[in-house]
């Protein structure tokens, strides 16, 4: 019962905020109702039980992606000053394939059978610690990972450097 | 070295020494750009990057003749099917880097930021012709695009790279977005990132599985899709094309298809194959409309073109088409036809570019109008520029010509003989923009007297794609004997 209850208001939670991103005005509080929506899906992710997630959620999403987009947004020059409704003439065409995209999702999960939970490892960490740096792992994405990061910073430094 | 045999240390040092070379040599231009920064004019950049690509062509090479064919650290595999990519995207690379030099020089950029970006992407290339797991082929697809956004927009204080740019990355971004949910879906369908896997999972439970997987396709092929420039998501590519450095057009005209098509043949084969039948038709069918539309689409806009990079652009969509139908056919012939199509697409369509930055180098601009008796000013340009756009138009005895009858082929040998036609009427219709160019050069009086001289190693560029056009298609029925049976290796294993 206390689970269906905070379902529900986690639920509400992600609804509210995900309509509030794209409709405020101002686009630095459609930024911190973004991490609202964030804060929403980490509770779903612990009531499934999913403690793993819901801290990766918090960490990444809220904390890592959330600064980075309040970054973006203060460090591009008067886009704070703007207040308009974040709508143009093509608003109906994304809504209807949001709608279509909803649609097709609802039918393809209802087509799934039931899926019966399992006893989760709780060694998580653990695996994934692992899986980084074993030969039959993922090693090979993980040095590959940093080389994109310092290629993507050079690119970066070289485009935006004054002359 | 044998599937299934754990590798030593020194095995898989070998096994990936084409990407370590290159990475290797990324960094070396790097320190070295740093270490010596104020060289008015310094020319050893390209030698620098060209010598890299040599090394890694040679390992490739070695590799070749002692039959790889394994698992390498789990996540990429080492076989002919990858080592063939490889060389075509080395070769590919040191035309880019030869058409790159006197462009870079003359307009003062950043040159040991540049050639290492470029070799960046070739490891990209390499690498995503190797991937044989979700996330490798994911960090892979998306290392080639950063670099590509950033190569785009790398002629700073030109609004026309940087809105390139810009429009790049936005369509790219959306569609590796795209595309890594569908990876997710997939991953939460079968438990497994590695293809194999996938395809063994999928074979267990097809009905159960059936309704997620169309979706999946969709989102998986957009991605693809977007990274050849296959329509419906081809339009970054004129506006990124024309706003780019011209190099670094003759690079995004093949780096990301070479790569592009290297992973859908791989996953097409193995993660859906023909084996598991109801997939099978699902991506076929799906391709099968890409193929025919993205051929019909890219011709007819690019006979409306007067910009000639604009005219590649479109040229460039509808040849994606056509390599597409070899990805259709499913088969061996279709694989080796694709190889051979891609080998000669890449030496075809990087001459015509090397012979637009010599043009362009001097004259300063890109319309078509301004090619008019290139003939007289510049004989050896001219010839050169035909022989490419004869070959892009298919006509024997050109590299383009082998390449679309082993392709064709491969359609009529699959039962698909309504998309050979297609590929057929369409070669016809693409004559008709390649030959306005040819009318302009050879049956226009020039609008000027001045001779355009080619800088050296623009003629070098050209001398290479020139002689790969010719070779490619002299031997492109040893070559067809050479590539067939090792890629059978790839639909054997599925």
């Amino acid at each position: 019962m206390t689970q269906q209850i905070l379902f529900f208001v986690f639920g509400a939670i992600v609804l509210g905020a995900g309509v509030a991103v794209v409709t405020v005005r101002n686009i630095f509080h459609a930024a911190l109702w973004l991490l609202l929506a964030f804060f929403g899906v980490a509770g779903l992710y612990v009531l499934l039980e999913a403690p793993f997630f819901a801290a990766v959620q918090l960490f990444v999403y809220m904390g890592a992606i959330g600064v980075l987009i309040i970054f973006a947004v203060m460090l591009t020059q008067g886009i704070m000053k703007e207040k308009q409704l974040p709508f143009n003439e093509q608003w109906w065409m994304a809504g209807l394939m949001a709608v279509l995209l909803l649609a097709v999702m609802v039918y393809v999960i209802r087509q799934l059978p039931a899926v019966t939970p399992q006893a989760l490892q709780w060694d998580s960490i653990d695996l994934l610690g692992m899986a980084f740096v074993h030969p039959q792992g993922f090693v090979l994405p993980f040095e590959l990972a940093s080389v994109l990061l310092v290629a993507a910073l050079l690119g970066a430094v070289t485009i935006a450097r004054e002359r | 070295m044998n599937l299934g045999q754990t590798l030593t240390f020194g095995q898989t040092v070998w096994a990936l020494s084409p990407e370590l070379v290159l990475l290797v040599t990324a960094i070396l231009v790097l320190i070295l750009d740093v270490v010596r920064p104020h060289q008015e004019g310094k020319r050893w950049p390209p030698y620098v990057t060209l010598a890299g690509l040599a090394v890694a062509g040679a390992a490739v090479v070695s590799l070749w003749l002692a039959g790889c064919n394994t698992r390498v650290l789990a996540v990429v595999s080492c076989d002919p099917f990858s080592l063939a990519v490889k060389f075509i995207a080395l070769l590919a690379m040191a035309i880019v880097v030869l058409s790159s030099d006197v462009f870079i020089r003359t307009r003062k950029l950043s040159q040991g930021v540049f050639y290492a970006l470029l070799l960046f992407s070739t490891l990209a290339i390499c690498l995503l012709g190797a991937s044989v797991d979700l996330i490798m082929i994911f960090l892979a697809f998306d290392f080639l695009s950063i670099v590509s956004y950033v190569l785009t927009g790398y002629l700073r204080g030109s609004r026309r790279s940087a809105e390139a740019a810009i429009k790049y990355m936005l369509y790219g971004a959306g569609l590796s977005a795209m595309m890594l949910y569908a990876m997710s879906w997939l991953y939460g369908l079968t438990g497994q990132t590695n293809l194999e896997g996938i395809a063994s999972t999928l074979a267990m439970g097809e009905q159960m599985l059936r309704p997620m997987l169309f979706p999946i396709l969709i989102m998986l092929l957009a991605g693809f899709a977007f990274k050849i420039g296959a329509v419906p998501f081809h339009q970054w590519a004129p506006d990124a094309y024309e706003g780019a450095p011209t190099p670094v057009t003759a690079f995004l005209s093949v780096g990301p298809k070479i790569a592009g098509f290297a992973l859908l043949v791989r996953i097409t084969v193995i993660a859906f194959p023909s084996t598991l039948n109801f997939v099978h038709l699902d991506w076929r069918t799906l391709l099968m409309a890409i193929t025919a539309v993205t051929m019909t689409l890219g011709n007819l806009v690019a006979l409306w073109q007067r910009n000639i990079k604009r005219m590649l652009a479109y040229s460039s969509i509808a040849q994606a088409g056509y390599i597409l139908i070899g990805v259709v056919a499913a088969s061996p012939l279709g694989t080796a036809g694709v190889l051979i199509y891609l080998l000669a697409y890449a030496v075809t369509n990087l001459g015509a570019f090397a012979a637009i930055i010599a043009f362009s180098n001097q004259v300063g601009s890109d319309y078509i109008s301004d090619y008019a008796g290139l003939s007289k000013r510049a004989p050896g340009l001219a010839a050169l520029l035909l022989i490419s756009l004869l070959s892009l138009g298919g006509i024997p005895p050109t590299a383009g010509f082998f390449g679309k009858v082993y392709l064709f082929s491969a359609a009529l040998q699959s039962g698909l003989i309504w998309l050979a036609v297609v590929g057929v009427i369409n070669s016809v219709i693409s004559l008709g923009y390649y030959w306005k160019v040819i009318r302009e050069m050879y049956m226009v009086e020039p609008k000027s007297e001045d001779v355009i001289v080619t800088p050296r190693s623009l003629g070098v560029a050209l001398g290479v794609t020139m002689t790969g056009v010719l070779l490619v298609g002299i031997f492109s029925n040893p070559l067809l004997h050479l590539l067939e049976p090792v890629v059978r290796v790839l639909f054997l294993r599925s």
